[in-house]
Parts: C-alpha cells; structure tokens; sequence
C-alpha cells in the first residue's frame, strides 16, 4: 500500500466528484478522508504561498502547511462562500504565517537567507547576473514589507487571485487591500528601477 | 486632470482598467510611467522562484498531516539532507552497492498489504521505513513482506501496539482498544500499553482481556493459557520485563512475573505486572490457540531460539551485524526445524552481507535455499544472493538466482532480479 489515507468516516458519494465547498464541509465534520482530499487539491497553492513568503525557509514551510490544513479542518464551519475554496485557504495560510512569524528576529533570519538564496550563483552569463541582481532587489523589498502587504501583493499579484475575493479570505475590506496592495507595488517597483537605474 | 486616487490605480491594474482610465492613462505621462512601472515590477516578481518540494516529500507532508489530525497533536515531516543520501549512494556503491541501493529505492514502497473487513476503521499514520497503521474499529488482515534491518512495521490501537517481522496477521480491534492478534505466518510482538509485551507466533492468537466481547475459551477444542514472559523487542521492554535467560538458553525464569501452574487442559488467566510492585490488575492478557490445535502449553517462557532471535534481531538494529549473525546462526541450531528458522537463515545471511563477509553470507544464501526450499523468502534471497555472486564474479549462478527471483510476487524482489540481469548483460560486454 501506498501511505494513502483510508477514510476514517466516510462522507457520503465519491471525494473526487465532490466540489471543493462539499469537501470542505465534510472536512469541518472532523472527516480525515475529506482533509486528505483538500490536502490533495490545494496543497500545492499552499506551498507555492509558503515558499513566495520571505519570511519562510524550508523547515518553517512544511510547518505551515502542516499548521494551516490543521486550522482549515477547525475553522472549516466558518466557510460562508464569499470566496473560492482555494482562496479562503489561502487566507488562513497567511493567518497561521502571521502568527509563525511573531519573532521579529527570526523574521529577520527568514529573510536574509531568502534573499541569499535568490544571489547565490556566481557563475552566469552577464544577463542572467543583471536579471538575478533584479530578482534579488525585488526579494528585499518584498522581504522589507510588513506581513499583510506582502499577503496582498503575493496573493493578488503572483498568484493572481481576484481582489474581491482575497479581501474576504483575509477579512478586511476590499479598499484596505487595494491600499495594501499598491504600497507593496510602489516599493517593489522602486527597487527594481533603483536596480535599472544603478546597472 | 484629476489622477485616480491609488487603491483606484491598484484595483484597476488588478481588475483592468475602465474607460475612464485609459483616456486617463492616455493623456497622463505620469499615471502611464506608474501604470508601466508596475506592470514590470509584477512581472519581475512573478520570476521570484517558488519552489516545491518533491512528490515524495510532500506525500510525507499529507501523512503526517493525517496522523496529526487523527492523533490531534502536530507531527514533523520526516527530513533526510541531501547529504545522507549523497553519503549513503557513495557508501552503497562502495560495497554491496546494487543490493543496498535497491534496499533504498524500496523504502518509498509500503512492505503491506491490507485487507480490511467490512466497516473496519484505520488510517496509515506513517510510511516506511516506519510504517504505522493506525487501527480504530474493526478487524485488519494484513500481509507484511520480509522488513529490512532498519524497517519497522506496527499496528496502533490506541496505546497499544503489535510490532510486525515479516508476516500475515489479522488485528481486532473494538473502539480504540486493542482486542485480539492472530497470526497466520511469522512472528509478531504484541505490546498492550498495560499488559505485558507478548510475542505471538504463527498459528497462535493473542486476546486482550480488556474488552467484555473477547472471550477466551477453553470449549471450542481450544485452549487458553497465560503469559507471563515478555518478548517485545526493545531493550526498555525487555529490561522492565525482568526476564532471564539461563546459561544454556534452555531456560528462562521471570523474576517479577507472577509464577504459573501449567494446567494446560482448563483456562486459567496469570495476572503479571509488567514492573515489580506495580499493580497487576490492568495487566492481564491470554493467548489462545487456535481450534483444532494440539494441546501445546505456550504458557512456558519463550523459548531459547525466541531469546536468541530477538538479541540476533537487536544487535542487527544496532548495526552490530557480527554479533547478530552469530545470534542468528545459534537460533539455527538451537531449532533447525523450528518456527523461526528460516527467518533466522535469512537474517544471518543479511547480516553477513551487511557485515561485508561476502564469501559467508553467500554460502550462508545457498544454505538456506537449499535448506529451506520453501521459505517465503527464497525470492528475495536468490535476489541477494544473484548480486553477491554479481560481486564476486560468479556470473553464472548469479543468472540463475536472478531468474529464479523474476517471478516472485514481491515487485521490489523482481525488480531487483530484473536489475540484476541488466547488470550482468552489461557486465559480460565489458
């Protein structure tokens, strides 16, 4: 056997033919089959969120994801519909990394070494240096920002997920996060012109 | 002109921009020079690499996320550096390269099969090398291919645990508590969090006494008798368990166990503690042989090859694979015809190998073919020993024994029979 999940509890009709929302209910009814199958569908968003969070190394991800499907199964019951599945997930990854991340210092670690990594290879073409050098000014700034920008920029930008949506997995008004998410604009494009401006 | 007020700019860069906008855009070189700023600042950062991690580690992820949502307590995802492996291909190369490697491959694989009843309640908790299967509800038949040295296979209900060796069994379990163990082939050790580790071996059945639908019966032809002699595996169990063994091995006395009469034709339960001075009301626990059995008192100690098996079996866990070659080869002797003889022929075999005796372990390898014909290990063994002879240039045995291991029904066995053959076609062009 692969280490597959064998439903504890099964929720009525097949998982796979269920929506996300269906899932997701049977999930908050303490259903281990219905988490394994939400694990399943988004557990790749969730890791792609965790790993374009600066503030996330490698070991710090896997506890982030382990931790949001975990409160995702808990907060399953609060799931109103005003947002897809996929971005109230996401939402709740960005709660439980807010609250990983309370040490400032060990915010701070995160991001040298995030930013470390993006510099970290000595040997390529002129292009590809001026290109990385880009990469890794924009890494800072998306590293500078408080949490919150970096969720909205990263969720509305990079994941390219609809505003409305996100304003509501994260439970702020929707003008509070075009205000999040321009501020975070206006600082990663500054780093970038200050990049072209300098090379 | 009027410009937009920024959240309006950042949701229409968001959403698109309506026609207010791009008249306005079209006319402002300022709003445009931002607009176009942005676009390539987004479009740079979408280039920042987010990276994920491989199937395999996330498969890890998803079940240790499971077993945190069935346990409720957060489990780490198992990492291994990239290093170790590094090390550990450099190392397999070195020696017994092709066979340690394959060794390696197989770990992502589960050693079982399960055969749930209907309405049985389990979750696999973990994968190899420490496979755990949580069981809740219901009866669990499971078949457990041969586990490596540093495999382990355990079925966990609630806080008792049975510890598999290569085996078929079946697992009962009612509401989160552990009811019964039978096993069909092979040997397993059974370790109730109150009760005293017992090891169960093939055709025996081990009932926990603290469930009222269990019953041990000495009317259906069978009979029930105590065990007062622990033989789980790790040393904590065994050192708590004040068990003895004498000088020949013959013997066995328990120091803390409470002392049995040996009516072997009428039930009789033992209450053992499984630590001197705790009390022994919780503790108590029955195996039971199955119906039809011949009157067999397992109420005895366990036996000296038992004794020996599991020090072969320690000192193989601790790498110590002199010692467990020695230890298993006494098991041999001390039962030739015994139970867990031809598990101990192959396990001494390993531990040759893995000792880098490789002219032993190969003889140690045909012995037991020859011996034991019909051990269910005899594919993986020939699959062994094809790349033992591969190492030692022995081509032609070394075909025959990867042919004969082609058809077992162990995937992970035929593949390494195949491997093998690949590997002597190359070996012979060179």
């Amino acid at each position: 056997v692969k280490p597959k999940l064998v439903p504890l509890r099964r929720v009525a009709g097949d998982i796979a033919d269920m929506s996300d929302e269906a899932v997701l209910a049977a999930c908050g009814t303490g259903d281990v089959a219905a988490l394994g199958a939400l694990f399943d569908r988004f557990h790749v968003a969730v890791y792609r969120f965790a790993a374009r969070l600066p503030t996330t190394d490698e070991l710090a991800r896997d506890d982030l994801v382990q931790a949001t499907f975990l409160e995702v199964r808990r907060a399953a019951a609060k799931f109103r519909g005003t947002s897809s599945v996929k971005t109230w997930i996401l939402g709740v990854a960005a709660n439980v990394a807010r609250r990983q991340l309370r040490s400032e210092r060990r915010r701070r670690e995160h991001q040298a070494r995030y930013v470390e990594r993006l510099t970290a290879v000595p040997e390529a073409p002129d292009a590809e240096i001026e290109r990385r050098q880009q990469l890794a000014q924009v890494a800072r700034a998306l590293a500078a920002l408080p949490h919150d920008q970096q969720v909205a920029f990263i969720l509305c930008d990079l994941e390219q997920m609809p505003g409305v949506d996100v304003a509501r997995a994260l439970d702020i008004p929707e003008g509070t996060l075009w205000r999040r998410l321009h501020v975070a604009r206006k600082a990663v494009r500054a780093a970038v012109e200050a990049e072209r401006s300098e090379s | 002109v009027i410009c937009p007020a920024e959240h309006e700019l950042a949701r229409a860069l968001s959403v698109g921009a309506d026609d207010a906008l791009t008249a306005h855009l079209a006319e402002c070189a300022r709003c445009r020079d931002a607009w176009d700023g942005f676009e390539r600042a987004i479009r740079l950062a979408r280039e920042l690499p987010a990276e994920i991690p491989s199937s395999a580690h996330r498969e890890e992820a998803r079940t240790a996320l499971l077993a945190s949502a069935d346990t409720g307590a957060p489990r780490r995802v198992h990492r291994v550096s990239r290093l170790v492996w590094v090390a550990g291909g450099i190392a397999a190369a070195a020696t017994l390269a092709l066979w340690l490697s394959r060794g390696t491959a197989d770990d992502v694989h589960s050693h079982a099969s399960l055969h749930p009843s209907t309405g049985a309640s389990f979750a696999v908790a973990s994968g190899p090398p420490d496979e755990i299967v949580r069981l809740h509800d219901g009866v669990l038949a499971l078949d457990v291919d041969a586990l490596g040295p540093d495999d382990r296979f355990r079925v966990v209900v609630g806080d008792d645990e049975v510890e598999v060796r290569g085996t078929s069994f079946e697992v009962t379990a009612h509401d989160d508590k552990l009811v019964a163990v039978r096993v069909a082939h092979g040997r397993v050790d059974v370790r109730p969090r109150l009760g005293v580790p017992t090891s169960v071996g093939a055709g025996e059945s081990w009932h926990g006494e603290r469930t009222a639908s269990v019953e041990p019966t000495a009317s259906s032809g069978s009979q029930t008798a105590s065990s007062d002699s622990p033989t789980a595996s790790s040393d904590s169990q065994r050192a708590s368990s004040g068990a003895q063994t004498t000088s020949s091995g013959a013997q066995t006395t328990s120091r803390d166990a409470a002392t049995t009469s040996r009516d072997t034709t009428t039930t009789h339960r033992v209450t053992s503690s499984h630590n001197a001075g705790t009390p022994s009301d919780a503790t108590t626990s029955t195996r039971t042989m199955p119906t039809g059995t011949e009157h067999r008192d397992i109420a005895k100690p366990i036996s000296a090859e038992e004794t020996a098996y599991n020090e072969a079996w320690d000192a193989l866990r601790a790498n110590d694979f002199r010692k467990a070659a020695a230890g298993f080869a006494r098991v041999v002797a001390l039962s030739p015809a015994g139970p867990l003889a031809d598990d101990a022929a192959y396990w001494r075999a390993v531990s040759l190998a893995r000792a880098a005796r490789g002219s032993e372990a190969i003889a140690a390898f045909r012995e037991l073919l020859d011996e034991y014909p019909s051990s269910p290990r005899t594919g993986e063994a020939s699959a062994m020993l094809g790349w033992l002879l591969v190492d030692a240039n022995e081509l032609g045995e070394a075909e025959r024994r990867f042919r004969a291991a082609a058809n077992d029904a162990s995937e992970s066995v035929r593949a390494s029979a195949r491997s093998g053959l690949d590997a002597l076609a190359v070996k012979r062009t060179k």
